[in-house]
């Protein structure tokens, strides 16, 4: 039972556009009680729609784990709990690495879309920088250029973690004779 | 109650519009500028390259107001809410399918290039006669899973002041006070939408699949 929740839970939030979701929160929580300031309300949407993306990268990995190294491992007499824990676990998120860093550098594209709901974000501040200066062109093209700064140092991080993970399997050149 | 539903059929038209032009727009733009950086002509290639890593990695919310309020600034280019929505999301989808070409191109086999090459056949000829082909039938499903995001993300342009679906929800929100039903109701829709296309997609998928295996497929 607990499967299926996760699996509609995903499947909603996947499917549904990010703006929509957040809307609900911002305009829904207050009507149930809970008001809280925009910041807030846009950290729950954002987490809750990168949650769904980031439990189907994952469980993607931990099924393409080789057959072979489970069987390995429960031949071994290991319970399931270790077979998970000390088996499944380190080679799925090694592999998962890659794909969970493209699924953060878009979380902070995303990001910019929590300026709809007057949060004070690069996007946001942009907009009231342009509304002051009369310049749209050149205050959009800067954080243009700024978001591609932050995606790069992004995907910089992700790169150095991948290969200090498989350090160890880096190979060195065969000399022969 | 029928009004409201009036104010919703009319945004999801003006969604699908939008959405449906841009994607086939985006993805033959993508897929000539991605022959084009392929092929490497000289300046266009890194033209191409340059505007395939500024989009990809900048919000789409950015560059619909660079589009949108920038543009009419420094040119005398002031295209209407619509217009500048398809445009962005044209160029965004382009920018997407680029990716999607290249790596589709280079799934195809080095020795098939060498191959051709002993037979003394040119750039062009490979590319038509061989690659592409071949290529073609590795594109379509990122391409049918990069539609499904995009529709997502045109759910943005109502930022802009297009009267799609997001819109139409804001308008209702604002004169009903509900907004614990109305926005499921439009995450339905687009839920709805998607599921659609995953559906289509999978049955594509399954015919290209059966063409480029041996043997009778499973199911």
């Amino acid at each position: 039972m607990l499967r299926s929740f996760a699996a509609l839970y995903i499947d909603i939030f996947r499917n549904t556009p990010f703006l929509v979701q957040l809307f609900f929160f911002y305009y829904g929580l207050p009507e149930i009680g809970i008001a809280t300031n925009p910041v807030v309300t846009g950290t729950i949407a954002l987490s809750l729609a990168v949650a769904a993306g980031n439990a189907e990268i994952i469980r993607s990995c931990i099924e393409t784990v080789d057959a072979s190294v489970v069987q390995a491992a429960r031949s071994f007499g290991m319970s399931s709990v270790n077979v998970y824990r000390l088996v499944i676990v380190p080679i799925a998120l090694r592999t998962a690495l890659r794909p969970l860093g493209s699924a953060f550098v878009n979380l902070v594209l995303t990001t910019s879309v929590l300026s709809t709901i007057t949060v004070n974000d690069v996007m946001g501040n942009a907009i009231n920088v342009a509304a002051d200066t009369f310049r749209p062109f050149e205050v959009y093209f800067v954080v243009l250029v700024a978001y591609c700064v932050m995606t790069f140092t992004v995907s910089g991080g992700v790169n150095g973690a991948h290969a200090l993970l498989y350090s160890h399997l880096s190979e060195r050149p065969h000399l022969r004779g | 109650m029928p009004h409201d539903a009036l104010v919703i059929w009319s945004g999801f038209l003006w969604t699908l519009g939008i959405f449906a032009s841009s994607m086939v727009l985006g993805s033959l733009i993508g897929f000539v500028l991605a022959l084009v950086l392929h092929a490497r002509v000289p300046v266009l290639a890194q033209l191409v390259a340059t505007f395939v890593e500024l989009f990809r990695n900048s919000p789409l919310l950015v560059q619909l107001f660079l589009v949108f309020y920038g543009l009419p600034m420094v040119t005398s280019f002031s295209p209407s809410a619509t217009g500048a929505a398809v445009l962005t999301m044209t160029v965004n989808t382009a920018a997407f399918m680029v990716i999607i070409v290249i790596s589709a191109l280079d799934a195809v086999p080095r020795g098939q290039w060498q191959a051709a090459g002993s037979f003394g056949m040119s750039y062009p000829q490979v590319m038509w006669l061989m690659v592409l082909p071949q290529a073609i039938r590795t594109m379509i499903p990122p391409t049918i899973v990069l539609a499904i995001g995009q529709l997502q993300t045109s759910s943005l342009v109502s930022i802009i002041g297009v009267d799609d679906l997001v819109r139409a929800g804001t308008i209702l929100n604002t004169r009903t006070l509900r907004p614990f039903i109305i926005w499921p109701v439009i995450g339905l829709i687009y839920f709805i939408m998607a599921k659609v296309m995953a559906h289509y997609a999978a049955r594509i998928e399954r015919r290209v699949r059966a063409k480029i295996t041996w043997f009778a497929p499973a199911a």
